[in-house]
């Protein structure tokens, strides 16, 4: 283990950890021990990867963005374009890791947590292909604005909960809570396909394990069109998914700089947002210790974005460790800029990313301006955005 | 200090009686009304409840009285602050504060279990703070003699559970289902004998709590636990009846019902 990894109880630093109830904790450990067990079997490994290779279509293309380039003047952007996976985004990477895991481990059925809908559909997706029940807790506000996702979530034989808020609109924290809470009192039988690399441990690890397909196979990619590394990786940052699974084969690497780009909402200043790292504090939520937007008394404050996927109070603990160590940075980009990205790829490139998505596109176009031709930037373009047509028509009648 | 009331129950061949309350719901005067009364009606130890935003371990019950003190704005302080206005009136009965971990890390650790001890809270239940976790609180807790209560579960081996025993002290809160707070219609299955072996590994008395919510029910948990635990259904009752017939009926109700409880401590 590098310094960059957990060590004991799942920790990164002072981050991340296993604050949960008591109920949960046996459950937990025998995740942990099957987990790394599993990772040191070859048969696993070698099930997984074919699974990646023949049903998702792995590996993802790295695509020379030629005309965005162009268009910003700068560093060379490259996409991993993760929306060409099957279903739509990288959240499949994971939900078949954890799915193998749960069928190895004996469980009967899946449950997940979804804030797009992306984790939701890829869980409901394994479900099928596993042939197990699945139930999906979404939030009521999260439920109106995705509404193709739980079309395609309820076709693909998944049960949809509705969570309401505890406070105000419900959202992924409120979809989060109640996942949880219905874990609690089915751990026997039910495994919790958790999307992001947040929660307790050994989730935040596990999560990042099998979402590094995206950084490996990113830095072969960009070894072999360019014959050197990048200057830069960007990925957009709710929880963190993408953007662990992005970063983790660079971490060694201190040339390349980690960016993330988080979500700003209506702008920092005006408290609308889900930027956990730049404007949040340290606490624990969800099982782990991690950068938080709470109030003064410890109390989870609301969250906005124009992306269901971003809009999240807390961030995934190794985010957070990132950060503290200078490793990372991470950049909010508020809800204009990424919509202006999120049409900029579609005229430019004949590319629709998904809102959260559009965030790491905004801030690689802005860090392109400021670099040269001799840079290269890889974005990762986490999951295509058919998903949010409505909510960008949405959002630009409401600029218009 | 809660080892003395065992004591004295067990002389009596009694369990405790344990009333938890979501503290601000709706307000800081009203649950301050409500602890004195419920400690004169037969109550032994009073749970006080700081309310969460984001209450992962509870039922609708106590997720429905947690936001409505928190809309009152209801901080870890205030719930501290009441605990002390109590022992200031003579009431002596031990109080749990049960907390979420983040209000308290919050706080200030340190910070927190000292204003604990000075407001003469006995001890500190903190629910998503397993044995793993709870280093930093204990190293606080001991020498300001306040209690950590630690929680078992039916998930719990019983090896853990005496571990959990030695590292706790007070007593240990045995849920009895795996699941959220909230009231039940019965006692799980197995309930007797499983509590057997959880008191039979645990060096600590254990309360049993999660889904009481009859006398009936109450009875029965005596029979095999050192404590009771009543929680969501003395919550919702309190809050049902000061919406259709106010402050002074609420009050009157939660006495009873905790009356009605606390004859049922015999064995």
């Amino acid at each position: 283990m590098n310094a960059f990894k957990y060590t004991k109880n799942g920790k990164f630093g002072v981050y991340g950890g296993c604050y949960v109830s008591e109920t949960l904790m046996e459950a937990l450990k025998e995740l942990d021990r099957r987990f790394v067990e599993a990772m040191a079997d070859k048969s696993f490994i070698g099930e997984y990867a074919s699974l990646l290779r023949d049903y998702v279509g792995r590996p993802s293309s790295l695509y020379f963005a030629e005309r965005l380039t162009e268009y910003c003047g700068g560093a060379r952007i490259y996409l991993k374009r993760e929306d060409l996976n099957h279903t739509g985004a990288h959240k499949i990477n994971n939900t078949i890791g954890q799915a193998l895991l749960a069928r190895r481990m004996g469980k009967r059925r899946l449950i997940a947590e979804t804030g797009a809908g992306m984790h939701g559909v890829a869980t409901a997706t394994v479900a099928a292909l596993f042939g197990m029940p699945c139930e999906v807790f979404m939030g009521a506000e999260d439920i109106r604005r995705q509404s193709q996702n739980v079309a395609r979530m309820k076709m693909l034989g998944a049960k949809l909960v509705s969570v309401n808020g505890e406070r105000g609109e419900a959202t992924l924290k409120d979809a989060m809570n109640e996942a949880l809470r219905y874990w609690t009192a089915t751990v026997d039988d039910t495994f919790y396909v958790i999307g992001t690399a947040a929660g307790p441990h050994p989730y935040p690890t596990m999560v990042r394990e099998f979402q590094a397909v995206i950084g490996r196979e990113a830095k072969a990619q960009i070894l072999e069109k360019c014959g050197r590394l990048p200057s830069q990786v960007v990925a957009c940052v709710g929880g963190g998914s993408n953007a662990i699974g992005m970063f983790e084969p660079f971490i060694d690497e201190p040339s390349v700089a980690l960016c993330g780009a988080e979500a700003a909402g209506a702008g920092i200043e005006t408290g609308l947002h889900a930027a956990s790292l730049s404007a949040g504090s340290v606490g624990v939520l969800h099982g782990n210790k991690t950068y938080l937007l709470q109030d003064e008394n410890g109390q989870i404050l609301n969250t906005h974005s124009v992306s269901a996927g971003l809009d999240y109070p807390g961030v995934g603990p190794e985010h957070s460790f990132l950060k503290d160590s200078g490793r990372a940075s991470y950049t909010p980009i508020c809800d204009a800029e990424a919509v202006d990205a999120f049409c900029a790829l579609c005229r430019l490139e004949g590319i629709i990313p998904a809102l959260e998505s559009s965030h790491a596109v905004a801030l690689a176009m802005k860090n392109a301006k400021k670099l040269s031709r001799d840079d290269i930037i890889v974005v990762s373009l986490s999951g295509r955005g058919d998903k949010d047509m409505d909510s960008v028509s949405e959002y630009l009648n409401k600029r218009a | 200090m809660t080892s003395d009331l065992f004591r004295k129950l067990r002389g009596q061949n009694r369990a405790a009686l344990v009333a938890f309350i979501t503290c601000g719901d709706p307000c800081m005067d009203f649950s301050e009304r409500l602890a004195e009364r419920i400690c004169g009606a037969g109550a032994d130890i009073v749970e006080l409840g700081v309310p969460f935003s984001d209450p992962m371990a509870d039922g609708k019950s106590i997720q429905a009285s947690s936001k409505r003190a928190l809309a009152g704005g209801t901080t870890f302080a205030d719930v501290a602050d009441m605990a002390r206005r109590l022992r200031d009136k003579g009431v002596s009965n031990p109080f749990v504060l049960f907390s979420y971990f983040n209000p308290v890390f919050k706080f200030g650790v340190e910070r927190a279990v000292k204003k604990c001890a000075d407001s003469k809270i006995d001890s500190m239940l903190i629910v998503d703070l397993p044995l793993e976790e709870s280093a930093e609180v204990a190293a606080a807790a001991r020498p300001a003699g306040v209690e950590l209560i630690p929680m078992a579960a039916p998930t719990t081996p019983l090896k853990r559970v005496e571990e959990l025993s030695k590292n706790g002290s007070g007593f240990l809160y045995y849920a009895t289902v795996a699941g959220v707070t909230g009231a039940r219609g019965a006692l799980p299955e197995g309930f007797a004998s499983r509590l057997c072996g959880v008191r039979g590994a645990s060096k600590l008395p254990v309360a049993a709590g999660f889904g009481i919510s009859t006398p009936e029910m109450a009875r029965a948990a005596a029979q095999n636990a050192d404590a009771v635990v009543v929680g969501s259904r003395l919550v919702d009752l309190v809050h049902r009846t000061l919406s259709e017939k106010g402050e002074d009926a609420a009050i009157n109700a939660a006495a009873d019902f905790i009356a009605s409880l606390a004859v049922q401590m015999g064995r």
